[in-house]
């Protein structure tokens, strides 16, 4: 399975979100994808997910075209763990998890034994198994978020999007999730695409870096390529240090304090230099 | 055989009893104390009014007509079989489509507060019931009221929409406020037309407040195969519901063609009310009580809720109108109000909470 984006343009109302956006990814991949708020990360994966069509250019599966296939064909291919979930209602677990199985039906069929032997492989490896009678209103918010990833796996997808997943969630289960997340690319191969706001789990987790700001990609590749302290300071505005972890094997990002605008202009085009300069050593 | 007591692990695993297999017994058992209910209510139901007939002679005569021999009173006999069970028939019928009706929509608004009579789809189809008995000449036979009314209630939601979008942001708040205008101005409407054209402040009274009076066998005729069929198109629509209460994003990436079900399920709604109101005029909360209370007694999931949301609504109704009866005939329409409203408050309280 290959997921390719091809110069994606949206607009809402007449103020342009993305612009131009390309970029392939390739089975077993974890791709993070970072910027400040309001520089179209969110948009980006909802036109993956087909919730929004692109003004211009498209999102292809293998060699199929997004906007030529149906909902269900798509929720076979790619599932998505959206921001926010509304849970008001007193579902319980096991039926939460079992909605993944809804692009596998019929309209008026009910779900079978292999359909219960899937959602409980799923439980079982987002450890949410001994959940299952519970109420989702009644768990914590790690738990929730597991069982939502876990209902988003049983649809079985090639591809797997998250919308800031690990937000809200205190630092143990933010790496128990992310490691199962990693694990399960190695693993399954599966491609996931996911919005991070923290750079240092951003790092540590992604095989390859998006970094988009207003809209367009400012920078690409493997996360010392993209995470300079250049490139920080010119898209987030902030002075931060970055160092190498020796026994994570990963940077870490240590945001120190805001840049002013006006000094940011003057240095941006030096900044460009610098970064083509750094990347043009390591390679 | 061979083989020990002990197993490893997945054979244990293998060995539990399958969630789905315990939750379709669960669903089987609820819909079959409905049914128990539903009988138990009608036979009880019919028992009741200003002739008591005792439930045994209601099987009697309910055996006799089905042709097994036994004696039977002429005069208890008409009562029964030509007034009072094609009332509860009728009842029963109107009950689980209003009740159908608020389950579409309070799914589909993701609301409990949702209802056909909130919403003014009931006083949108009233009004088309009513023009259409007064002014059309019967087009189609007896279909024309149903289709006026829901053609009443479709017009009716697409104007609550409307003004929802006219103020722009789409919240519970400015959903009931719109719905509330609507319903105002479609029954201010309803009292004009019907004082010009009929001058009978009675009829009035029916489609706006709802009642039982006209019940007959004909009319039961209609509503069956209807509702039936209109029961059976909700419960395909079942998973969507669900995937529905977890929000639009979550739904689409479930394989829910969502702007779809948002054109569809309104129209589902409005005739599940049109089908009501023509025959019984505007009888409200029912459709907001009723899967409400199913809800907490069997769990959100639309697949069970919609029948017996159905059943329930139906039971609710024969009772409402039995009290109606003994309550020298007021329009059944105020009993349900008179129990909707406080739950309405009761539900307003809970959300604020």
């Amino acid at each position: 399975m290959r997921l390719k984006a091809d110069k994606i343009e949206f607009y809402y109302n007449a103020r342009k979100i993305l612009d131009k956006i390309s970029f392939e990814a390739r089975e077993g991949e974890f791709i993070g994808l970072i910027g400040p708020n309001g520089s179209g990360k969110t948009t980006l994966l909802r036109i993956i997910n087909k919730i929004l069509e692109p003004k211009a250019g498209s999102v292809y599966l293998d060699c199929k075209k997004l906007s030529e296939m149906d909902w269900k064909e798509i929720a076979r291919e790619l599932a998505c763990v959206p921001q926010e979930t509304q849970l008001d209602f007193n579902f319980k677990v096991f039926d939460i998890v079992m909605m993944g199985r809804y692009p596998y039906l019929g309209r008026f069929s009910l779900e079978g034994e292999e359909d219960e032997e899937k959602v409980r492989y799923w439980m079982r490896l987002t450890n949410t198994l001994h959940l299952a009678d519970r109420s989702i209103k009644e768990i914590s918010g790690g738990e929730r978020q597991r069982v939502l990833i876990a209902r988003a796996l049983a649809q079985e997808p090639k591809i797997l999007l998250l919308d800031e997943p690990t937000a809200n969630l205190d630092i143990c289960y933010q790496i128990e999730i992310m490691n199962m997340l990693k694990r399960l690319v190695r693993e399954i191969g599966l491609i996931i695409i996911c919005v991070i706001h923290d750079l240092t789990l951003a790092a540590r987790y992604s095989d390859r870096i998006i970094l988009l700001k207003n809209g367009r990609i400012v920078e690409m590749g493997r996360p010392w390529e993209v995470l300079t302290e250049e490139n920080i300071r010119k898209v987030f505005n902030v002075e931060a240090r970055i160092e190498y972890d020796r026994r994570s094997g990963s940077l870490i990002i240590v945001p120190i304090k805001p840049v002013s605008e006006e000094a940011l202009s003057v240095r941006d085009e030096r900044v460009r230099m610098l970064a083509r300069s750094r990347v043009r050593e390591r390679s | 055989m061979v083989g020990g007591l002990r197993g490893s692990a997945e054979e244990v695993e293998a060995r539990r009893p399958r969630i789905i297999y315990e939750r379709l017994l669960r669903w089987r058992m609820i819909l079959i104390y409905l049914m128990i209910g539903l009988c138990a209510t009608i036979i009880i139901a019919t028992a009741i009014g200003p002739v008591y007939i005792p439930p045994s002679e209601i099987l009697y005569i309910i055996a006799h007509k089905l042709g097994v021999s036994s004696a039977v009173s002429e005069g208890h006999m008409k009562i029964i079989l030509q007034i009072r069970l094609p009332r509860i028939i009728l009842g029963c019928l109107i009950g689980a489509a209003l009740s159908l009706a608020g389950v579409i929509m309070q799914g589909l608004f993701r609301n409990p507060l949702a209802d056909p009579y909130i919403l003014g789809v009931s006083s949108g189809a009233s009004l088309g019931a009513a023009l259409s008995t007064i002014l059309l000449p019967p087009l189609i036979g007896i279909y024309t009221t149903p289709l006026a009314a829901f053609l009443g209630g479709l017009t009716a939601i697409t104007l609550v929409y409307g003004v929802v979008k006219l103020t722009g942001r789409f919240t519970i708040g400015s959903l009931l406020l719109a719905g509330i205008a609507i319903a105002y101005l479609f029954s201010a409407v309803l009292s004009i037309v019907i004082w010009l054209l009929s001058r009978d402040s009675h009829k009035i009274l029916v489609w706006i407040m709802g009642g039982l009076w006209g019940a007959d066998w004909l009319r039961v005729k209609i509503i069956l195969p209807i509702l039936l069929l209109l029961t059976v198109i909700s419960l395909g629509f079942s998973k969507d519901l669900n995937a529905l209460l977890l929000g639009e994003e979550t739904a689409q990436s479930l394989g829910v063609n969502v702007s779809l079900i948002e054109k569809l399920l309104p129209i589902l709604a409005s005739l599940l009310t049109g089908v009501a109101v023509a025959f019984a005029g505007a009888i409200g909360f029912i459709g907001l009580m009723m899967p409400h209370i199913m809800r907490m007694l069997v769990g959100p999931d639309h697949r069970i809720l919609i029948p017996s949301s159905a059943l329930a609504g139906g039971i609710f109704l024969i009772w409402a109108d039995a009290a109606a009866r003994c309550l020298m005939e007021i329009p059944v329409g105020v009993v349900t109000s008179l129990c909707g409203v406080p739950f309405f408050i009761y539900l307003m309280r809970r959300r604020i909470e």
